[in-house]
């Protein structure tokens, strides 16, 4: 064997290892293992639109990672697609988008994320949230749950009756009501499945407009009777 | 006197003696009706300080509980960033009142602190509660830090056999447990049981391993609450735990008070069917906690005030 054969056989060698070495490194299953799912839309907070014009204006300074007061907004990784290192983005095992808060809106210095009053974060939808019956607490254990509802802010998921043919009576089951849907991921977050939860939020390339109900109302009522 | 009667004496005082401190004059004590202090006060109209001053002194008075020097710990419920109006959190003025309370019966300190649900900072300032607390000389301490919190074994637990609990609950000489009555998307209806969730870090096991026997199992825990008021001034009627956009807040005006935790969700419950006109039922984790021998859900053999002020 020539000394150039033996050159060529290490350069090849020495290349296809790197290759190996990269493909094991970005394989989905990776990812996974990381508590993202690959296929998984990502969801930018409030306020960016769209992820083309986020794209466009995000400086990733990491100024709303820091400001936020949930830790929902994390920094993004290459793994997660092309352009979203450094990006932040909202991660739901981490935390959820606090209903009543706008705080990176106020921070952002690049225009990237818009501020926005309350009322109009409100009608914001960042992603929808997207239920597998199968991965429910209540439909593989028939044991009551309702961590998911319990945290929704708009009434977007309620608990409806759940009858199975095999089912104690008494049990209640998520139900999406997909219009008041707003994305934060409290319900994903709150969720109690692992390792995939039973109830997850896919966000939007382009944000939508969600319906939201009428404010509290408070009503006094005359009680008369404990009723014990 | 005879020698025999002497000893008949002496026999019987000495058997006093040894029943006493195994509580069978308690158990003779809840039969007598309107004697001594109430196992259970329901107390409808009034304000929120006047309604747990005389809530109190049907309880034998504030001094039963906190003793001069000592650590108090109250718990509200605080989980959610919601305004005392939106029904999710424990009345700040209830909770501001017992601090108050507490510090003039000599407590060397008062904190209060919830493991919330949304954002803790949120929570403890729009909720009103850590304005009220702090005007009324006590602390807040935060809750979202898993440090703070210790194992804690739950021997007579069927599903949750242990929980990690926070430190100023296992530290404080005295707690106080003062939730909210409210409706509840996985419990039914929420009070004093439920609220022991929030001294608990991994409240997702809880939901995992079955919702309500897991709080059942919580309520064994060997340092339970001296006194549990459950605050019903406003009672979120529907589409609970959380309060917020189209959800309805009824202003009820009532307050429940016992050492009994199951007792006082037993009476909860009757009293949320009231508020709202229809039957929500029981909480199933009522009658599990009865099962494991925290409290009685039957409230026939209790020694029960009602007032109405």
């Amino acid at each position: 064997m020539s000394e150039a054969d033996a050159e060529r056989r290490r350069f090849l060698r020495a290349h296809t290892a790197l290759a190996a070495l990269t493909a094991l490194t970005f394989a989905p299953s990776r990812r996974a293992g990381a508590g993202e799912t690959p296929e998984r839309p990502v969801s930018t907070p409030p306020g960016s639109r769209s992820h083309a014009r986020y794209f466009r204006r995000c400086v990733a300074c990491q100024l709303c990672v820091v400001a936020c007061p949930s830790r929902v907004l994390r920094a993004g990784d290459s793994l997660m697609g092309p352009g979203w290192f450094a990006q932040p983005r909202m991660d739901f095992r981490a935390g959820y988008c606090n209903y009543d808060c706008t705080v990176c809106g106020e921070v952002c210095p690049s225009g990237a994320i818009l501020p926005l009053a309350v009322e109009d974060k409100h009608r914001v939808r960042t992603g929808l949230a997207h239920f597998t019956e199968s991965l429910c607490v209540v439909a593989a254990k028939h044991e009551n749950c309702g961590a998911c509802a319990e945290h929704c802010p708009t009434l977007a998921l309620q608990m409806a009756p759940y009858a199975a043919p095999d089912a104690p009576p008494g049990l209640r089951i998520p139900e999406i009501t997909p219009d008041l849907c707003v994305g934060c991921g409290a319900c994903e977050h709150a969720c109690p499945v692992t390792p995939e939860r039973a109830i997850v939020v896919e966000g939007l390339a382009e944000h939508a407009t969600a319906r939201i109900l009428e404010k509290a109302r408070e009503v006094e009522r005359q009680v008369e009777d404990f009723g014990f | 006197m005879q020698r025999r009667d002497i000893l008949k004496a002496i026999a019987l005082g000495g058997a006093t003696a040894v029943i006493r401190p195994f509580g069978a004059f308690d158990l003779l004590a809840q039969t007598t009706s309107g004697e001594g202090p109430a196992d259970l006060v329901a107390v409808l109209g009034g304000d929120p300080a006047d309604m747990l001053a005389q809530t109190l002194a049907e309880l034998g008075g504030i001094d039963r509980f906190v003793k001069p020097g000592a650590k108090v710990v109250v718990k509200p419920n605080i989980g959610w960033d919601n305004t005392p109006e939106e029904g999710g959190n424990t009345n700040p003025e209830l909770v501001g009142a017992l601090v108050r309370r507490c510090l003039e019966a000599g407590a060397a300190q008062v904190a209060v602190f919830d493991h919330t649900c949304d954002n803790w900072q949120s929570c403890y300032k729009n909720s009103g509660i850590e304005a009220a607390v702090r005007a009324a000389g006590g602390a807040m301490l935060p809750a979202n830090d898993k440090g703070d919190y210790r194992e804690v074994s739950l021997p007579r637990g069927k599903s949750l056999k242990s929980a990690r609990i926070h430190r100023a609950i296992l530290e404080s000489d005295v707690w106080f447990n003062v939730p909210v009555l409210k409706s509840h998307s996985g419990a039914v209806v929420t009070a004093a049981m439920k609220n022991l969730m929030g001294i608990v870090w991994d409240r997702g096991a809880m939901h995992w391993r079955g919702l309500h026997q897991c709080i059942a199992d919580l309520c064994t825990l060997p340092k339970p609450p001296a006194l549990n008021i459950v605050d019903a001034w406003r009672v979120l009627a529907a589409h609970g735990p959380r309060g917020g956009r189209g959800k309805q807040v009824i202003l009820a005006k009532g307050l429940f008070a016992s050492p009994d935790m199951v007792a006082v969700d037993a009476a909860g419950c009757r009293f949320f069917d009231q508020v709202r006109g229809s039957a929500a039922g029981e909480a199933s984790y009522v009658r599990l906690g009865a099962a494991l021998g925290v409290g009685a859900d039957d409230l026939t053999g209790l020694n029960i005030r009602r007032l109405k002020i």
